[in-house]
């Protein structure tokens, strides 16, 4: 499902996320899911999601950041409405 | 999930097994710790805080408490209460001989928070000769309790050759109660040392039993039994020894061991009273180091079967005087088969640089 580029998100209080080597680790303590995310970039997108802009806002900023072409750009919109579905992040 | 990317270690535990206090009021005949009474310098509720504070700060994501029994310590629920506020999710393993209505209220009162109830059998018959005369109606007493305030637990049991045959009674006991099972290997560690030839499973048990594990994808086992993968198909899990790897062990006065079921002096990587505490053992100590370079060798290394076993499991090795390169002793081929000699440290191949503290 895609996300929804006009609203703000924010990781919720019940979910944990770790940067690694290979990417990181999300945690849910609600349903004690682990999830293993091979992303560097995703990741610190995540740890920088704090719910005050649009999503569609906070991804072009990062993306222009990061130097991440329009393919790539993409791909993390792609992954997050994936992660949307795993309650790992949530519109407000 | 990819066998060589987690082998190499993570900045922090996914979790960590922290066994709070030796102090037990039973004497089970398997206990992997040697659990009797406190051990002089075990963790102050200071030291204790400061080591979550640590465990915080490094996002592990959950402690597994155990011991020795957790809820003799006095400090028990006050340290509980701090890992649980500051982000931390606990399990802690009991007897459930000291779950108590007060007791029983705050477990139900906590978010985040996992009970495992210890039973080795689905009848006192089978379980109070292991755990003690009495104790299989006083767990079932605990899980009574936790039951009537809807606290949904976990029967945690030690599989035996002793108790194999009411693996699906104790599933049904623990699916009954609302709760799931988790099953754990019998391990050689602490006074198991003394019971390990007679109470490990067989080889047709273990093979039943991965045939079991497959038919109850929702029965729990810690990746307890990824030596048994060598069948075919993996077990659920990451099917992969992760001592020092993705967890480790605190022991009561501070030792930060590989595992938990390797509480030996060769297998600490130093103690959280060291400089650089908890974190500098995790991120510098040279055995753990060495565990994230280290393959099984020997016959594993040859055999087809190591992308789904990878050698079996250190701690049962060790402690049956093995090599940590020899086949695990219930390597499914029997590769691992030799006379046991229980209480036999082979040494590990490390040099004395190497197991100084980092």
């Amino acid at each position: 499902m895609p996300v929804n580029t006009e609203q703000s998100y924010k990781v919720p209080a019940q979910v944990s996320v770790r940067q690694e080597r290979f990417g990181g680790l999300v945690y849910r303590y609600d349903n004690r899911a682990l999830l293993f995310l091979h992303s560097r970039a995703l990741v610190d997108f995540l740890v920088g999601l704090d719910g005050e802009r649009p999503l569609g806002e906070v991804l072009e900023e990062f993306a222009v950041e990061r130097g991440l072409n329009d393919g790539e750009r993409q791909a993390l919109e792609n992954a997050l409405g994936h992660l949307e579905g795993k309650g790992i992040i949530r519109e407000l | 999930m990819s066998y060589d990317l987690l082998r190499k270690g993570l900045e922090a535990p996914i979790c960590l097994t922290w066994e709070v206090t030796y102090e037990c009021n039973l004497r089970c005949a398997h206990c992997l710790s040697a659990s009797d009474h406190a051990r002089p310098g075990e963790l102050t509720t200071a030291e204790a805080k400061a080591l979550i504070d640590e465990w915080v700060e490094m996002k592990v994501f959950y402690i597994n408490v155990g011991g020795g029994e957790p809820l003799t310590r006095p400090d028990f629920f006050e340290l509980m209460d701090y890992s649980l506020d500051n982000g931390i999710g606990v399990k802690f393993s009991t007897n459930g001989t000291l779950i108590d209505d007060a007791a029983a209220d705050w477990i139900a009162s906590r978010d985040y928070l996992d009970v495992q109830i210890s039973l080795d059998g689905a009848t006192p018959e089978t379980n109070d000769p292991v755990r003690g005369t009495g104790s299989y109606k006083r767990a079932r007493r605990a899980m009574e309790r936790l039951a009537e305030r809807g606290f949904k637990f976990k029967i945690n049991s030690v599989l035996t050759r002793q108790n194999f045959h009411q693996l699906d009674d104790l599933y049904g006991l623990a699916t009954g109660y609302g709760g799931e099972l988790r099953l754990t290997r019998l391990r050689p560690s602490g006074r198991g040392q003394n019971v390990w030839e007679a109470m490990r499973p067989t080889r047709s048990q273990n093979r039943s039993l991965y045939e079991w594990l497959h038919a109850h994808p929702d029965v729990l086992t810690g990746d307890s039994f990824f030596h048994l993968s060598a069948y075919g198909r993996e077990l659920q899990g990451m099917n992969m020894c992760g001592a020092g790897r993705i967890v480790c062990c605190v022991d009561p006065v501070g030792e930060v061991y590989a595992c938990p079921f390797v509480l030996a002096p060769e297998f600490s990587g130093g103690n959280v009273r060291d400089d650089g505490g908890f974190a500098g053992v995790w991120r510098g100590s040279p055995l753990f180091e060495h565990l994230r370079d280290w393959q099984v060798g020997g016959t594993c290394q040859t055999c087809n079967a190591y992308d789904l076993c990878h050698g079996g499991c250190m701690a049962v090795k060790h402690f049956t005087g093995r090599s940590l390169d020899d086949p695990d002793p219930d390597c499914i081929f029997g590769n691992g088969e030799k006379e046991t000699v229980a209480g036999t440290f082979v040494p590990l191949q490390l040099s004395r640089d190497q197991l100084g503290r980092g």
